[in-house]
């Protein structure tokens, strides 16, 4: 996984280390895509995103075929609210893992297109939590 | 009281040659439009202005409207050199105005631009495509300004922000004339002009106010450098003042014989046609001039056109090419242009300090050009003649002559009163041999052999011999015995 990815992906793994549950770790998860879309979609543009994120379900849901419903945010780019249903519904280490799979096959495909340097670049913007979801991390255990 | 006028900064655009071509700069607050069929380079040009000018303090801003997915654009972009992926989000933000042109309403499109440049106060605003934005406002009675009011309310609007605007715009017709057009303080024609089979890269400025551009169209060429414009090269140092030949100071040309028939040597500064037939020993002589050079501390430059190694040419001057005494000039490149070979001439004669240059053959050199071009060799290699000339080095060209023995002839294109200096090489048939002679037939303010004189080449070079004793009509290629006067009578001529 490059840094970045691995950056954004580390406060999942957090949450998922002092076993918070399924559907809060699932909440920051869709909060953090926002902040990818947020971040991405001026500069490759809204559709761009979509696209990429639509593959990334796409590749990962092979092999993990529960993702496949996150397929519903598709009208709705930039929202994600049918993948906060899906990995609301699984164990908060399954939570952590399926997220972090779709993730690296998202930046995988991003990487593939504009380059590993401009990714990486990209994608240093994405803040590690974005402040209106802040609650979510203070109001865990 | 005297009013002070506005001063109108310029900005070195960071795409080489382009700067001089639009006669200084690009001037700063300008809104200009680069316009040009698909594929002609506008994106590329915008890119590469826009990562030469950003800075942290003043960044640029690139609204991609629907034209080209910007993944791609960032794709292929990043192939260029220029292309810093850290000044991505730093110095250059990329904006996608899909959503708001969507719409149609170019009210909200203008709306959202004036507000990311008040967030950002770029020093350059690029729009591309400007067409997105026209067709997006078409057909649409919602819309509650027309194209011509956007057009100048984004114009008067980035110029008081103080940026620099590009619009870059597809398939616009310069026969129909969009009112873009008048709004616009430059407009930037990039074209892809087609001869026989060569496509050639050419960019007009049409217009840009306040400053004297270069008039006509200047070759440019992609690379993985980015876009490399070839100015005319007789204006290319206009801060420079031109060197005159000096007479007085001789450049052996390493034939100690040659020298002596040309009172001398070669005057410094001077150009000079070796005009022959093929195999006649003018890529030797010239070999022969650069090894001189070398030999009194000098440096030279080749340009050379015929499709052989460098150690065809002889080891001696193999050996200088390696040790950076002798810079060659890659003539390789398909569809060449007089302005590039002559900008490359020059940018290698200024790094070795050269000054002795020889460009082995014109008819080499024509075969290389772009077909677009030949129609126009004569003015372009008395150009590059004149312009190389203006550096101070002392040129010697070479050029296949076809030995025709019908009438005497010095080049193929009428270049012989370009240059100071022929020397001609021919064949003659002696006995049953074929016999090489030359001589020298021009030489500029300045006294010379008018002998024809044998010549021989062996593995040391060029040996000049006698002149051709006996014999007339050497010109004709078949000479005859001389006949002594008045030993026969009249009548003698008839048979």
């Amino acid at each position: 996984m490059q840094s970045e990815a691995r950056r954004i992906q580390a406060t999942i793994a957090d949450l998922a280390a002092i076993n918070a549950d399924a559907e809060r770790i699932a909440e920051v998860a869709a909060s953090i895509w926002r902040e990818i879309y947020a971040v991405l979609s001026p500069v490759i543009g809204p559709g761009g995103v979509g696209a990429l994120y639509q593959r990334a379900v796409y590749v990962t849901r092979a092999a993990d075929p529960g993702l496949a419903d996150a397929h519903e945010d598709a009208p709705h780019p930039g929202e994600f609210a049918a993948l906060q249903r899906v990995l609301s519904q699984l164990s908060s280490a399954q939570v952590a893992a399926t997220n972090g799979a779709l993730l690296q096959a998202f930046c995988d495909l991003l990487s593939n297109l504009i380059g590993v340097s401009l990714t990486e670049r990209l994608l240093r913007s994405v803040r590690n939590l974005p402040p209106g979801d802040a609650a979510v991390l203070e109001s865990l255990p | 009281m005297t009013a002070r006028k506005a001063t109108i900064h310029r900005l070195a655009t960071g795409v080489p040659g382009l700067d001089e071509v639009l006669g200084g700069g690009l001037p700063e607050f300008s809104f200009n439009l680069i316009a040009g069929s698909p594929g002609s380079g506008k994106t590329t040009l915008a890119h590469q202005i826009m990562f030469a000018l950003a800075t942290r303090k003043r960044p640029a801003l690139y609204f991609t409207v629907l034209g080209e997915p910007p993944l791609k654009m960032l794709r292929y972009q990043q192939q260029f050199e220029f292309f810093d992926s850290e000044q991505v989000n730093a110095s250059i933000r990329f904006i996608n105005l899909a959503d708001d042109t969507a719409t149609g309403d170019l009210d909200q499109v203008l709306t959202r631009i004036v507000a990311e440049v008040e967030a950002h106060g770029p020093a350059v605003v690029i729009v591309d495509s400007f067409r997105s934005v026209m067709l997006a406002s078409q057909g649409d009675d919602k819309s509650f300004m027309g194209l011509q009011q956007f057009i100048q309310r984004l114009g008067m609007l980035m110029t008081s922000w103080q940026a620099t605007t590009f619009l870059i715009g597809e398939y616009l017709s310069e026969i129909d004339p969009n009112p873009i057009f008048t709004v616009a303080d430059g407009l930037i024609w990039m074209r892809q002009s087609l001869h026989s089979n060569s496509v050639v890269r050419k960019m007009e400025i049409m217009k840009m106010r306040g400053q004297r551009t270069l008039p006509g169209l200047h070759t440019f060429r992609i690379s993985s450098a980015g876009i490399h414009v070839f100015a005319p090269v007789a204006l290319a140092a206009p801060t420079e003042t031109p060197k005159a030949p000096q007479t007085d100071v001789r450049l052996r040309m390493g034939v100690p014989e040659l020298d002596q028939m040309m009172g001398g040597g070669l005057p410094r500064g001077y150009s000079l046609l070796v005009a022959g037939p093929s195999g006649s020993g003018k890529s030797i002589l010239a070999s022969a001039f650069l090894l001189e050079g070398a030999r009194s501390g000098e440096t030279g430059v080749i340009a050379a056109f015929e499709q052989r190694s460098t150690v065809a040419r002889g080891r001696a001057l193999a050996e200088l090419i390696r040790g950076d005494r002798v810079g060659v000039v890659d003539t390789r490149a398909p569809d060449l242009s007089v302005e590039e070979i002559a900008r490359l001439l020059i940018t290698e004669i200024h790094r070795l300090k050269a000054s002795r240059v020889v460009i082995d053959s014109l008819s080499g050199f024509e075969l290389a050009l772009a077909p677009t071009f030949r129609d126009d060799f004569r003015e372009s290699l008395s150009r590059l003649v004149s312009s190389l000339a203006s550096t101070g080095v002392s040129v010697l060209m070479t050029s296949e002559l076809e030995d025709r023995y019908t009438d005497l002839r010095f080049s193929p294109y009428g270049t012989a009163f370009m240059t100071d200096a022929i020397i001609v090489q021919r064949y003659i048939e002696v006995d049953s041999r074929l016999k090489r002679v030359l001589a020298v037939v021009k030489l500029r303010s300045s006294d010379h052999s008018n002998e024809l004189r044998l010549f021989s080449i062996d593995a040391e070079g060029i040996k000049i011999g006698e002149m051709v004793a006996g014999r007339e009509g050497l010109l004709g290629g078949q000479p005859s015995r001389e006949q002594k006067k008045n030993t026969r009578g009249p009548g003698a001529d008839d048979d």
